[in-house]
C-alpha cells in the first residue's frame, strides 16, 4: 500500500500536465447546452460515458444517475420533478480540491445550484448530492445529452473528469403504455411468492389468540410491547415494462378505506420510532419488456379491525413523484374471533365425548328404561319433529321473507314454546335421566332419515342442548324423581331449561358461524338468545308442566 | 310436497348401494362443505351430488319438491346475510335507519347489503351440498335398511358397533308413526272444524294448535302403550345378541363407490388444504 502511494506522485505530475494539455472543456467555459443537444436516437447517446485521463479515473470515483438510480439511458416524464445523483470518492492519500458542473439541455430546470465544490481530504473520503430538475410539460419527447464535469485540483493541479449521459424525455401517455401492474399477490412471501394455502386477497389478523399471547409473555416465550404487536405480512407485485428501455420504478402500497379512500392508520404503525412506510416500498429497475415480482412488506397494528379495505399500489419513476402505474385492489382483513373458534372447538370435544360415553354405556341407559318408556319418548320425539321440523321446513323461509330479522319471534313459537312442551312434558311423565338425550336423539335421527339433515351442525346443536338440559334437569332433582309443584317448581324447571336453551342456543350461533361462516349481528344473537332461548323456553317449559300434569292423570 | 322424503322404490345402481357407504358419503359431502372455501369449489361439491340423482331417474314431483327446498334453502340464506353482512359498502336499502327510536338505537339500523345477498348465495352451498346429499339417502334407501345401516355400522370380530338396537326401533316406530300422526293431527282439526272451529287468519291457526295438542299428545301416549305391549309380547329385548333377518354385506358396486368416496374426500381435503379451502370470514 505504501509502494502504491510512493509511485502515485510522478504520475499524478504527469497525469496533470497531459490534462492541461487535452482539456477539452475547461471548467469557466462550461455552459448550458442548447437544443442541439438534442439526440434523436439512442445509439448516438453516450449514457455516462466517461472523459478524462485513466490514471486520474483510478483515484476517484466519479458517479451520475439521471435520474437517480440510473447510470445509462434514463427516463424522464413531461412535467415531473427528478433526482440527479451525484458521487465522488477519493482514492488518494491526500486532499482534493473537486468542482462539479452539470449541464443540462435548454428546458430542463434545475432546482438549486448546478455547480458544487467540495474538498475531499484523504482516501475514502467521499460526497455527494441529490440535484433536483424539473421537466416542464412542454418538453419535447427525446433523447438529451446532460454533461457533468468535475474539474479535480490536486496539489494546485487541475485536471477534469467528464461524463456525458443521456436521458430520454418521454410523455406521460408514453410511460403509462409501457408500465403495467398485472396482478398483487396477497398474502406472500418475502420474495413476492404467492402462498396458495392461503385465502386470496386477505390478510389475518391477529393470528395468536390472545389467551396463548398472554401465556407465551407470562412463560417469558413471548413479547408484550413495542413492534411485537405490530405483525408482519407481505405482497407480491407483478409488474410490466413493455416499452424498449429499463425504467427505474418505486413500488409503492397504501391500505385505504373502502369508502373515504383515506390511508388506514392501522396499516402504516410506528416502527423503531418511524412510520412503516419507511419500510414498504421497493425500488426496482425494470429492464425493457421484461415482467418482475416484488415483495413489500406489510405491516399491521394490533388494532386493525377486520373487514374489506382497498389495496392501492402504484408505481412511480424513480426519482419522480408522478404515478406511472396504479391498481386497486380489494382485500379482506380477517380478525379471528377465537371466542367463536373455542366454543365450537369445545362443543365438538363435548359431543365426541358425550358420543363416546353413550355408546360405551349404552347398554346399561337403556337398559334402565321399560319399553313402554322407550315407546313414549319415541313417540314424543315424533311429535316434536312432527310439529316442530315438519312446519319449519317450509315455515322458516316465508318468515325469513315477511319478517326479515324479527323471523325469530315467529319462528322462537314453534322452536321453543312447542318444543319444551313436549320436551318437559315428557320429563313429568318419565322422570329419569336420559330422557331428554334419548327423545332429542331420536328427532336428529327422523331429522336426519326423513329431512336429510345429516350433518355435522345439527349433530353437535342438538348434543349441546341435549348434554345441557340433562345437567340442569338433573342438578334440579327433576329427573330424579322430585315432584314438580306450585309456582316454585315451574319457575325453578323454566329458568333451568330457559338457562340450558339459551346456554345451547349461544354455542349453535358460534358453531354456525364457525362451519358455516355465516355472519350474525350482535344484537340478532343476543334477542335471540333472551327472547328465543329464555323467554319462549321459560314459557313453553311452564306449559309443559302444566301438559305433563294432566297427561299423568290420564296415564294414571 | 309429501313426495319429499319418500324412499323411492326403484332398481337404480345407486338403490343397490350399501346404506352405510351412501351414509359414508353423506358424511363426507357433509365435511367437505365444511373445509372448503372457494366458491367454485363449493359449486363443484353440490353438483357432484347431481349425477347421483340423474341415475335414481327421480319423478317430475320429486324434482319439483327438491328444487323447491333447495330454492327456498338459497333464499333464506341470501336474506339472512344480506341483512348481517357487514362487509358492504353502502346499504342497498335501509330497513330500518339508525335514528328510530328503540329498534333503531338497539340494531344500529337494519340494512340490506347485496354484497350480503351475494355471499349468502354462495354459502348457500354448502347446505345444499349436504341436504341434496342426505335426500338422495333418503330416497334411495328404505327407513329400514337405512335404520340397519346405523345399528350395523361396522363390525369388528363378531361385535357390531353403532346405534344400540333400541334407539333403532324407537326411530323406526316414528318412521312409521310419523305420517299417521300427521293424519290423524288432519283429522282432529278437520272434527274441530265441524264443531265450529274457526281457521282462518294466523292468529285462529295457531289458537286452533292449541286445541290440537292435547288429543295428539293423548294418542301418543295410547299408541306408545299399545306398541310397547306388542314389542314386549314379541320378546323385543329379551336378549342381548339378536339377529337379523337381512345381513348387510359389502359388494362389489359397494367397492368401487367406496373408491369414488375415498378419491372424492382426499381430492376435497387436499385442496381445502392448499388453498381453497375457508377460512372463516370475520372469524
Amino acid at each position: 500500500m505504501e509502494m502504491i502511494k510512493t509511485m502515485r506522485a510522478p504520475v499524478l505530475a504527469l497525469v496533470v500536465l497531459l490534462a492541461a494539455i487535452s482539456a477539452t472543456v475547461p471548467i469557466t467555459q462550461g455552459s448550458a447546452t442548447n437544443a442541439a443537444n438534442i439526440v434523436e436516437t439512442a445509439s448516438t447517446t453516450t449514457g455516462n460515458k466517461t472523459t478524462g485521463d485513466p490514471i486520474l479515473e483510478d483515484m476517484v470515483t466519479f458517479l451520475v444517475q439521471v435520474p437517480y438510480g440510473i447510470e445509462d439511458g434514463g427516463l424522464a416524464v413531461q412535467g415531473n420533478n427528478l433526482s440527479a445523483y451525484v458521487f465522488m470518492e477519493s482514492f488518494l492519500h491526500g486532499e482534493m480540491d473537486v468542482v462539479i458542473r452539470l449541464d443540462f439541455p435548454d428546458g430542463f430546470q434545475i432546482r438549486g445550484p448546478a455547480l458544487q465544490s467540495f474538498k475531499l481530504y484523504t482516501e475514502y473520503d467521499d460526497w455527494y448530492q441529490f440535484i433536483d430538475f424539473y421537466v416542464p410539460p412542454d418538453m419535447p419527447t427525446g433523447t438529451y445529452a446532460i454533461k457533468a464535469t468535475a474539474t479535480i485540483e490536486i496539489e494546485g493541479q487541475q485536471d477534469v473528469i467528464e461524463r456525458n449521459i443521456a436521458i430520454r424525455v418521454a410523455s406521460k401517455d408514453e410511460v403509462s403504455d409501457m408500465i403495467s401492474i398485472n396482478r398483487v399477490i396477497i398474502p406472500s412471501d418475502e420474495e413476492g411468492i404467492g402462498d396458495a394455502s392461503r385465502q386470496e386477497n386477505t390478510f389475518v389478523l391477529q393470528e395468536t389468540s390472545p389467551l396463548i399471547k398472554r401465556m407465551a409473555v407470562i412463560a417469558g416465550i413471548g413479547s408484550s410491547d413495542g413492534d411485537g404487536d405490530v405483525k408482519v405480512s407481505h405482497i407480491g407485485v407483478e409488474i410490466e415494462n413493455n416499452g424498449d428501455e429499463a425504467i427505474p420504478l418505486i413500488i409503492s402500497y397504501a391500505i385505504l378505506d373502502v369508502n373515504t379512500r383515506q390511508p388506514v392508520e392501522e396499516f402504516r404503525p410506528t416502527l423503531m420510532g418511524m412510520s412503516s412506510e419507511t419500510f414498504s416500498y421497493a425500488n426496482i429497475i425494470l429492464p425493457a419488456g421484461s415482467k418482475k415480482t416484488v415483495g413489500l412488506p406489510v405491516y399491521i397494528s394490533e388494532t386493525a379491525l377486520g373487514g374489506e379495505y382497498l389495496m392501492h399500489v402504484k408505481a412511480t419513476v424513480m426519482g419522480s413523484d408522478w404515478t406511472a402505474a396504479a391498481r386497486d385492489d380489494r382485500i379482506n382483513a380477517i380478525s379471528r374471533n377465537w371466542t367463536s373458534i373455542f366454543i365450537s372447538l369445545s362443543a365438538l370435544l363435548l359431543t365426541i365425548t358425550a358420543i363416546g360415553i353413550f355408546v360405551l354405556r349404552s347398554n346399561a341407559i337403556i337398559s334402565s328404561f321399560k319399553t313402554r318408556h322407550l315407546m313414549m319418548i319415541s313417540l314424543f320425539g315424533t311429535a316434536s319433529f312432527a310439529a316442530v321440523n315438519i312446519p319449519m321446513t317450509f315455515l322458516w323461509d316465508i318468515a325469513h321473507a315477511v319478517l326479515g330479522p324479527f323471523s325469530f319471534l315467529f319462528i322462537g313459537i314453534f322452536y321453543e314454546i312447542v318444543l319444551y312442551m313436549l320436551i318437559v312434558a315428557s320429563v313429568v311423565l318419565i322422570p329419569k335421566p336420559g330422557v331428554v338425550t334419548l327423545l332429542l336423539m331420536v328427532r336428529y335421527l327422523l331429522n336426519g332419515v326423513l329431512l336429510g339433515h345429516f350433518n355435522p351442525v345439527f349433530l353437535i346443536s342438538y348434543s349441546v342442548n341435549a348434554i345441557a338440559l340433562e345437567f340442569m334437569l338433573y342438578a334440579v332433582g327433576m329427573t330424579r324423581g322430585n315432584v314438580i309443584g306450585g309456582y316454585a317448581g315451574r319457575i325453578r324447571t323454566g329458568f333451568v331449561c330457559a338457562t340450558a336453551d339459551a346456554l345451547s342456543q349461544y354455542v349453535s350461533f358460534n358453531v354456525w358461524m364457525v362451519l358455516y361462516r355465516l355472519f350474525y349481528s350482535d344484537w340478532y344473537i343476543r334477542a335471540n338468545i333472551l327472547i328465543d332461548g329464555f323467554l319462549y323456553t321459560f314459557i313453553g317449559a311452564w306449559l309443559g308442566i302444566n301438559l305433563g300434569n294432566r297427561l299423568k292423570k290420564v296415564i294414571e | 310436497m309429501r313426495g319429499l322424503f319418500r324412499y323411492e322404490q326403484k332398481e337404480t345402481i345407486i338403490h343397490n348401494i350399501d346404506p352405510r357407504v351412501k351414509l359414508i358419503w353423506v358424511f363426507s359431502v357433509s365435511t367437505l362443505t365444511i373445509t372448503a372455501g372457494v366458491p367454485w369449489v363449493l359449486l363443484a361439491i353440490f353438483l357432484s351430488t347431481l349425477p347421483f340423482w340423474a341415475l335414481l331417474r327421480p319423478s317430475r314431483e320429486k324434482v319439483t319438491s327438491v328444487a323447491f327446498v333447495l330454492f327456498t334453502m338459497v333464499f333464506g340464506f341470501m336474506v339472512s346475510q344480506s341483512l348481517f353482512y357487514y362487509w358492504g359498502d353502502t346499504p342497498t336499502f335501509t330497513i330500518i335507519p339508525a335514528h328510530v327510536p328503540v329498534i333503531g338505537t338497539l340494531t344500529g339500523g337494519i340494512h340490506i347489503y347485496i354484497e350480503g345477498a351475494m355471499y349468502g348465495f354462495i354459502q348457500s352451498f354448502r347446505f345444499m351440498a349436504s341436504v341434496s346429499a342426505a335426500l338422495l339417502l333418503v330416497a334411495t334407501t328404505h327407513p329400514s335398511e337405512l335404520i340397519a345401516g346405523l345399528v350395523r355400522f361396522i363390525r369388528i370380530g363378531k361385535r357390531h358397533f353403532g346405534f344400540p338396537s333400541e334407539i333403532a326401533f324407537m326411530v323406526s316406530s316414528a318412521v312409521s308413526f310419523a305420517p299417521s300422526m300427521i293424519e290423524e293431527s288432519l283429522i282432529t282439526i278437520n272434527a274441530m272444524q265441524v264443531r265450529g272451529l274457526n281457521m282462518k287468519g294466523i292468529t285462529n291457526k295457531i289458537i286452533a294448535l292449541k286445541y290440537l295438542f292435547f288429543p295428539l299428545v293423548i294418542n301418543i301416549l295410547r299408541s306408545g302403550r299399545q306398541m310397547a305391549i306388542a314389542a314386549d309380547s314379541r320378546a323385543f329385548r329379551a336378549t342381548k345378541n339378536r339377529t337379523y333377518l337381512n345381513e348387510l354385506k359389502l359388494g362389489q358396486g359397494d367397492y368401487i363407490f367406496l373408491s369414488y368416496i375415498f378419491v372424492f374426500i382426499s381430492t376435497g381435503l387436499y385442496l381445502s388444504f392448499i388453498g381453497y379451502g375457508g377460512t372463516v370470514p370475520g372469524i
